[in-house]
């Protein structure tokens, strides 16, 4: 740790000066002139590393940083401390955006938020905005590579064509200097991509006095996961400046070569990865046993935060937007018995789709969890089992069949006949919907804990499918069954608002370590 | 020449009176009809008197017809029901504004159909009110006081009855319920609004994602292509029949493409024409004239 040459205080780094300030008498340094010559030459470098009792998170701060706030779980608990050797980046992007400034532009983020919590809006929450250091790896990519494209041109005459065919040549040299992607398993993908991208040209051959004042994580991922993400990026923006050229579309070259051979072919090289250190303003909040994430690009102020729902504003707001749509209804209202039960099926129905949807939405999400997450969560996806694409396939005809005779129907003929036949698409749908949803809930068994599958649906829309085809004539049993499939699909939003805030949340980190004490004998 | 200047300046002059002339249409000015048709034997002839005192009470501007068809008259569905019933009103009413109440025993079904123009002063959603406030009585086989009951509220909803509900001596009144459709309105405006709601969420919680795009302009990027040679490998002669499927499918110009496309729709037009006309060539031209456009079908009919 620095102390200052004029009155031996500690010495931290400074936003706006972009410089190493006494904070007692004013004096600065540059941060390079922390850190003795032989010392910058080594692989590692000492600094203090405090682990959360909490989640076993570690984290790198200054020796003198009272760590009193673990960044992953939130917990604010002293954090014990020990002398380190961490491995050394190779540079360090400093932070330019200031905490308030930070804070203004989580302000702005949760303004448009009307649905969030008030635990977010309270200072108190806001303030405990932490600049980390994330870790990240930068590549630097080449291609030099003689593209050979098949083309032709065609003219077209009134009864034939003239055909003439192409060998074309393009010499492609290229460079990509420092494509990053996040190194660290705990920084959400979804989050680092969202404050993406950082602008490398402010780098900085890194030295420990930057991160004096702020926390800093380890890298735990491996430099070649992500080697063919940036091949596959560089790739695609040559094809893109490829495509610019007018001998492109003049000889149909899009056409006649097929994407998959030319990425093969222009395939880029990595020259050098390195890992630097990025600053990112990093938040976590707790609710129950998840957190809550909220992060800000510490160069750009770029900012991003998957934010839960109140279950309380939620319903607030629906009853606002319900009072006038109950006028309108009350005015343009012409459901007879059958028709509303009919009409309240099909709405049962769209709103069981909605919830079959984020089921699977919460599914990809389990699944991309650690590195890659988003790769992952994309094998889930091509997963999809054939079964739910049939389903998919069945409740797609019916939601078009209902829909199109609901329509035909109120067009031409009020009779109860009408409705007969949608209601009994809608019911089969219903049926079928739930079926594929009990598939995925047996994937999601952690998460369906305490919560059950909502049945109460495709029963009511079955009993008054029975009821229409028993002809019963009281209006009053219409209205009941329609008023408790209403109250059925209300209760599915409770449901829906607890699996939204468990898709926005990420499970209380949980990091294994071993080491230390541990393997004493 | 002369003559046929001549021939020329008629055909002229009668087109232009023609076209000047006023058409005008000899309205049908037949009285308002108030008819019974009881093909069940339900009402006696003091109560089918009743009934058409009741219509004309209710509807002074139009035509009215009570239809009760009987079990035995082998309609299958509510549809033959009211196309036979609009047949009589056209028979004995022709083609003017007015109502006919159905109560069909072969389907147990009550409805209300106006006809031509009648449909401004009683819509459907009306027609269906009613119809949910008398069906009791056609289930309790009073089929008297389901058609009093239904013109009191039809008179009451065109505007043409001064009171509401007016008793009228032993036949108790009812007014459709409304309250249930109040409370249906509640839950289905909370529904709808819920469902809102939730996607203004999903649309508020997207965490906006850099794109390839973005990635690649944080790094240092320096691209050069040169193109180089063209070389010609080959040349193709292809001829294709105009307006042939072939020249469709297999042009490789997409301005080729559209040239057969066109001229293969204009020759399978053409085709179909020509075996149109020639297959309806012997059965000779469709009936003409008559009247558009018929009755509107009444809302809300319902069981009993």
């Amino acid at each position: 740790m620095k102390h200052c040459e004029n009155c031996g205080a500690n010495l931290k780094f400074d936003i706006a000066s972009q410089k190493m300030l006494c904070e007692h008498c004013g004096s600065t340094e540059e941060p390079e002139h922390v850190e003795a010559e032989e010392a910058k030459a080594a692989d590692v470098f000492d600094t203090m590393i405090y682990q959360c009792t909490n989640c076993m998170g570690e984290v790198v701060a200054d020796e003198n940083e009272a760590a009193v706030f673990c960044p992953y779980c939130g917990d604010t608990t002293i954090l014990h401390g020990r002398i380190a050797k961490v491995s050394r980046p190779q540079y360090i992007i400093p932070f330019q955006k200031t905490k308030s400034e930070c804070i203004d532009s989580y302000k702005a983020l949760l303004k448009k938020s009307i649905y969030a919590p008030n635990k977010l809006r309270n200072e108190g929450v806001t303030s405990a905005f932490r600049g980390i250091y994330m870790p990240y790896w930068s590549y630097d990519q080449k291609q030099d590579v003689d593209l050979r494209l098949k083309g032709e041109t065609v003219k077209v005459n009134v009864l034939s064509e003239d055909v003439d065919t192409y060998h074309c040549i393009y010499n492609v040299d290229a460079t990509y200097n420092g494509m990053t992607f996040d190194a660290s398993k705990v920084f959400d993908d979804t989050l680092s991509l969202a404050i993406a991208p950082f602008d490398v040209e402010g780098k900085r051959d890194f030295s420990p006095g930057y991160i004096s004042g702020f926390y800093a994580d380890t890298y735990d991922v491996e430099g070649d996961i992500y080697e063919e993400k940036a091949s596959m990026i560089s790739t695609k923006t040559v094809l893109s400046e490829i495509r610019k050229n007018k001998d492109y579309r003049f000889y149909n070259i899009g056409k006649l070569n097929p994407p998959t051979v030319v990425k093969s072919v222009l395939a880029s090289k990595t020259v050098e990865k390195e890992v630097g250190y990025h600053p990112v303003w990093f938040m976590a909040t707790r609710f129950g046993q998840r957190m809550a994430y909220a992060t800000i690009n510490g160069q750009t102020g770029k900012a991003a935060a998957i934010i839960p729902a109140s279950p309380w504003k939620f319903l607030l707001f629906s009853l606002l937007t319900a009072l006038p749509l109950f006028f309108l209804l009350n005015q343009v209202s012409f459901l007879t018995p059958e028709f509303a039960v009919m009409f309240v099926n099909i709405l049962a129905l769209f709103v069981y789709l909605v919830y079959d949807r984020e089921l699977s939405v919460l599914q990809f999400k389990e699944a991309a969890q650690g590195i890659q997450q988003l790769e992952k969560g994309e094998e889930v996806k091509a997963q999809n089992t054939k079964v739910h694409q049939v389903i998919r396939i069945i409740w797609s005809c019916c939601l078009a069949v209902a829909i199109i005779s609901y329509g035909k129907a109120m067009l031409i003929h009020y009779g109860t006949e009408a409705t007969i036949p949608v209601n009994l698409i809608t019911t089969i749908s219903l049926w079928v919907v739930m079926f594929g949803s009990i598939l995925r809930t047996r994937k999601l068994h952690d998460l369906m804990k305490g919560r059950f599958l909502f049945i109460g649906i495709p029963i009511v829309a079955t009993i008054s499918v029975a009821m229409q085809l028993k002809g019963i004539p009281l209006d009053i049993y219409y209205y009941v069954v329609s008023l408790a499939q209403l109250a059925a699909i209300a209760i599915v939003f409770i449901d829906l608002i607890y699996y939204h805030n468990v898709i926005a949340t990420k499970p209380m980190p949980l990091f294994e370590r071993t080491g230390g004490d541990d393997n004493v004998h | 020449m002369y003559i046929k200047k001549l021939v020329w300046n008629m055909i002229w002059l009668v087109g232009i009176l023609f076209v000047i002339s006023p058409i005008t249409v000899k309205a049908d000015t037949r009285e308002n009809q108030y008819l019974v048709i009881d093909e069940a034997g339900f009402l006696s002839e003091e109560e089918e008197q009743g009934i058409i005192t009741r219509m004309q009470e209710n509807v002074p501007d139009g035509n009215a017809i009570v239809l009760i068809s009987s079990d035995a008259s082998n309609r299958s569905s509510e549809e033959d029901t009211i196309r036979y019933a609009k047949s009589q009103y056209t028979l004995f009413c022709g083609y003017t504004d007015g109502v006919i109440f159905v109560i069909d025993m072969s389907t147990r079904f009550i409805e209300i159909v106006t006809m031509e123009n009648y449909v401004d002063k009683l819509s459907n959603y009306k027609a269906a009110s009613i119809c949910d406030g008398v069906y009791k009585y056609a289930s309790k086989e009073d089929y008297y006081g389901c058609c009093v009951n239904a013109w009191k509220m039809i008179g009451a909803e065109t505007g043409v009855a001064t009171t509401k509900g007016k008793n009228d001596g032993n036949v108790p009144v009812v007014t459709a319920p409304k309250s249930m459709h109040v409370v249906t309105n509640i839950l289905l405006a909370l529904v709808i609004a819920l469902i809102l709601n939730f996607y203004f969420l999903k649309y508020l919680s997207k965490t906006p994602e850099a794109n390839v795009e973005a990635l690649a302009e944080s790094a240092d990027v320096n691209i050069k292509i040169k193109p180089g040679n063209h070389a010609k490998t080959g040349s193709e002669h292809v001829e294709h029949e105009l307006g042939s499927l072939e020249g469709v499918i297999y042009t490789r110009n997409w301005f080729g493409k559209l040239i057969h496309l066109v001229c293969f729709i204009i020759i399978v037009a053409f085709r179909i024409l020509v075996a149109y006309a020639r297959g309806s060539g012997s059965s000779g031209s469709s009936s003409s004239g008559g009247h558009s456009g018929g009755g509107h079908s009444g809302g809300g009919g319902h069981r009993f």
